[in-house]
Formats: C-alpha cells, sequence, structure tokens
C-alpha cells in the first residue's frame, strides 16, 4: 500500500510537471509576446515602446535689450537614464522669437544656440498633463 | 481482481484530476494569450494610410501568401537637366539662410557618438546626393529623399506633429543658399495611423507629394524590405543636420548595430534636421537602396535609430510613390 501511495504521489507530481511544462510552453509561443512593437529579431521579449504621451516645452528667446531673436537653434538632450529618444528635426525660434517642442514626458536640457550669443543650457522637465514654458535672454559674447 | 481494480481506483482519481488541472492551466494560457491579442491592434492597422487632405490610395495586397521575404523598388539616376524654374520658385531659389551658422565643435550632441565624423558633401547636384533634399515646415527642418519623380519620403514627424504641416517647402540638393533645382510645395502629405493617431515611433514614417516632378531630373532613391537581420550591412546617411551651416549637406557612413523588427540602429553621427534622411547601401539590383528613415537619436540602445522599411513599410512608399498627385 506504500508503495502504491509513493507511486500515486509520483504519478501525480508528473502530471504536475508535464502541466507546468506544457503552460511554459503555451507563454512561449504565445505570438505577442515575440510580435508586439519592436522586439529584437532574435525573438528575445523586448520592451514595447508603445505610444508615450507627449506635451510641449514652449517659449520666447530674446537678447539683453529684450528684443525678440529668430533663427535661434533649440535643442533638447534627454537627461534621463537610459535617455529618451529625441526627433532629429531642427527647431529655430520663428521671427517673434518663439519656438515650440513636443516631447515625451522626462528629464531634458535645451540648449539655445546663434552665432554671436553664448549659447545657453536649461534643465526642463516634460509632464504629461501640462505644457512648459522656458523663456530665455541670450548674451552677447 | 475486484481489490485490484478498487486498488487503482484512487489512482485513477489523482490521474483524472491531474488532467482536469492540465486542461485548466492550458485554457487559462490560450485565454491569456487572446486577452493580450485583444488589447493591441494589429500591426497591419498601424500602417492604415492617412492623408491631409484625406485622399488615400487603396492598401496594396501584402506577399503573406506568396510567402516572400524581400522586395525591392528601383532607383533612377535622373536626367540631371536643370530644370527652368517657374517664377514662383526663382525667390525661392534666390533665398538667404536665416538660421544660425553655427561652428561644428560649439555643441556635443547626444546623436553624435564618439568624435564626429560627418564630412561635408558639397557635391549635391551629383546623384544620389541631388535625390536627398531639405524640408522646411511650421514644424521645423528636416530632410527627405526623392522615391519616384514626385514622392518624398521622410519622418512622420516632420510631416504631423499634433497637426498636419502646413508651408511645406522640398530644396532637393540644397547647398547653403544654392537650390540647384529650385523648390517644390506640397499637394498632400501622407502617413500612418500608428504616427499620426497613435504616436508610437515604430510607424514614424510618411512622404511628401510634390506639386512638381523634380525627381525626373534628380532622379531617386531605390528602397527595398527584407525579413532577415540586417546586423553588419553598411548604412550611409546624409542629410541637413542644424549644427552645422544652414541648409548644408553632411554624410556619415558605419553599419546596421542592432536589427529590431521596426527599427534599426546605427552609428552614423546625425544632429537635429537630419529626420527623414535616408539610410542606405547598395545590392546588385539596388544601388543606391534605402533600408531606412532616419529619426531619432540615440536612445537606450545607444545607437541612432530610424523607422526600417519593412514590408509594410515598402507598401506604403510603393503605393504613395504611385498615387497620383
Amino acid at each position: 500500500m506504500e508503495g502504491q501511495s509513493q507511486g500515486d504521489r509520483k504519478g501525480r507530481m508528473l502530471l504536475f510537471l508535464v502541466a507546468l511544462v506544457m503552460f511554459g510552453c503555451g507563454t512561449a509561443v504565445n505570438p505577442l509576446a515575440s510580435g508586439g512593437p519592436d522586439t529584437p529579431s532574435s525573438g528575445l521579449p523586448g520592451q514595447p515602446d508603445g505610444a508615450p504621451p507627449r506635451n510641449r516645452v514652449q517659449g520666447q528667446v530674446s537678447d539683453k535689450g529684450g528684443a525678440s531673436l529668430p533663427g535661434v537653434l533649440v535643442t533638447p538632450r534627454s537627461t534621463d537614464a537610459p535617455p529618451q529618444a529625441v526627433p532629429e528635426i531642427a527647431i529655430t525660434t520663428d521671427e517673434d522669437g518663439r519656438y515650440q517642442w513636443v516631447l515625451p514626458p522626462g528629464n531634458y536640457e535645451l540648449t539655445f544656440t546663434q552665432n554671436g550669443y553664448a549659447p545657453a543650457t536649461v534643465a526642463v522637465t516634460v509632464m504629461a498633463d501640462r505644457p512648459v514654458t522656458v523663456d530665455i535672454i541670450l548674451q552677447h559674447r | 481482481m475486484y481489490r485490484r481494480y478498487a486498488d487503482r481506483q484512487p489512482r485513477l482519481k489523482s490521474n483524472f484530476l491531474g488532467l482536469l488541472v492540465l486542461v485548466a492551466l492550458l485554457a487559462t494560457s490560450v485565454g491569456t494569450s487572446a486577452a493580450q491579442q485583444d488589447s493591441q491592434p494589429a500591426a497591419s492597422d498601424l500602417h492604415t494610410i492617412v492623408a491631409s487632405d484625406g485622399v488615400t490610395p487603396e492598401a496594396l495586397p501584402t506577399s503573406e501568401s506568396r510567402r516572400q521575404r524581400w522586395g525591392v523598388s528601383t532607383p533612377f539616376a535622373g536626367t540631371d537637366i536643370l530644370p527652368l524654374l517657374p517664377a514662383a520658385d526663382l525667390d525661392a531659389a534666390n533665398e538667404v539662410a536665416v538660421a544660425p551658422v553655427l561652428p561644428g565643435d560649439q555643441v556635443s550632441p547626444e546623436s553624435v557618438i564618439g568624435p564626429d565624423g560627418r564630412y561635408r558633401i558639397t557635391a549635391t547636384t551629383s546623384y544620389p546626393y541631388r535625390a536627398i533634399a531639405f524640408i522646411t515646415s511650421n514644424i521645423g527642418s528636416c530632410s527627405g529623399w526623392l522615391i519616384g519623380p514626385d514622392t518624398v519620403a521622410t519622418a512622420g514627424h516632420c510631416i504631423h506633429n499634433g497637426n498636419w504641416a502646413s508651408n511645406v517647402r522640398v530644396y532637393p540638393g540644397r547647398s547653403s543658399s544654392s537650390t540647384p533645382y529650385g523648390s517644390c510645395g506640397a499637394t498632400r502629405l501622407y502617413s500612418v495611423t500608428g504616427w499620426t493617431r497613435d504616436r508610437n515611433r515604430d510607424y514614424d514614417y510618411g512622404a511628401i507629394k510634390l506639386n512638381c516632378d523634380v525627381g525626373d531630373t534628380t532622379g531617386w532613391f531605390g528602397f527595398r524590405w527584407q525579413s532577415s537581420s540586417m546586423n553588419g550591412q553598411s548604412t550611409y546617411l546624409a542629410g541637413y543636420p542644424g549644427d552645422k551651416s544652414y541648409a548644408t549637406m553632411w554624410r556619415h557612413d558605419d553599419q546596421v548595430r542592432e536589427t529590431r523588427s521596426r527599427r534599426l540602429y546605427y552609428a552614423n553621427d546625425t544632429y537635429g534636421g537630419q529626420s527623414g534622411s535616408p539610410v542606405w547601401n547598395g545590392r546588385s539590383n539596388c544601388s543606391p537602396c534605402g533600408i531606412a528613415i532616419h529619426a531619432y537619436g540615440r536612445d537606450s540602445t545607444g545607437y541612432n535609430g530610424g523607422t526600417r522599411i519593412t514590408e509594410a513599410v515598402f507598401n506604403n512608399l510603393l503605393n504613395w510613390k504611385n498615387a497620383p498627385k
């Protein structure tokens, strides 16, 4: 009897293991595990990028005398770890010195560059729920 | 016999219970898969074409049933006979640069990986450089590349940033204030729902339908897709970075460092303004041949990246190329 109950236990254990293995296989062949957004071609599970929320960083650039500065290049750089990928558009201020970037939430450095002026860099946190305004005064070299 | 049968009953019961557990677990697994599938739209939905004027061409059939593993659209070198510019474009051709002229060493951009390896292309009227375009709009300045007589491929975010871009102007082969082929406006902008609706950077691509046929003169790039890994393949990338002299063309060469299902990563040095640039290499039946559309600076991979020309992207590019103005 003891031998039989041991056999029963072994049988149950075996069935349980088979069930676990099959459950594991079911997860491994799930097409979404390798077919979601941007997974490595190797088939390794990747982090989906999805559709992140974005918001505006906007403002105006002027000189020390208060005159609007057109044509100032405004370049964001992600300071998060790991960094956010930044779209590679060149955005410059318009004739009123205004600019606007649309970025995913996170921490950035905005660099303002214009010939004849000292570049300025400002730390900015982009939030999902409201736009951020960064006005800058550039100093002559 | 009876006793033996009676002895077996507990074992049969336990085996039956085990089978029930097994069936339940399998059902859970299948149910989870189905739920996950339902929660995400199919990739093909995200490649659904949208157009700035609502006029979308019919989708091309995919090669799924043909089990195809690659596809090619052939390049054309153009006639290079300089066009007679219409009066409206003469002004554009003589346009003076208004943006800053920055020495390259003023900035240390995230997307220049190591020492800046970019070199300036001054012979922008030679092929294939004359098929690369400087693009301006209310969104900012970008790059693009001709894929047909009147169609320019670019990044989705260059033409749609919550709204469609306005005042789009395309200058093929521009070099500073020299615009040897004049400029063209846009009759229509194309992208896909994965970008315009979902802002998903896996789908960050689009095209500009031009109001001219400048591609007959400048020529155009071929483009291709392949389903296998592209690691190690050459990546030539040229466009108009904003940290260099205004509207000048710069190039850097590298190779595919990482192949993703919908993106390619490379260590070509780039900068803001180069979104939409062609990432190309050459094959016997397609040279120069676009394999990606540059879109983003360095991310967690440590590399710059672009939207990979997959079969679905290829089909849409081909569709846009063949669509009437």
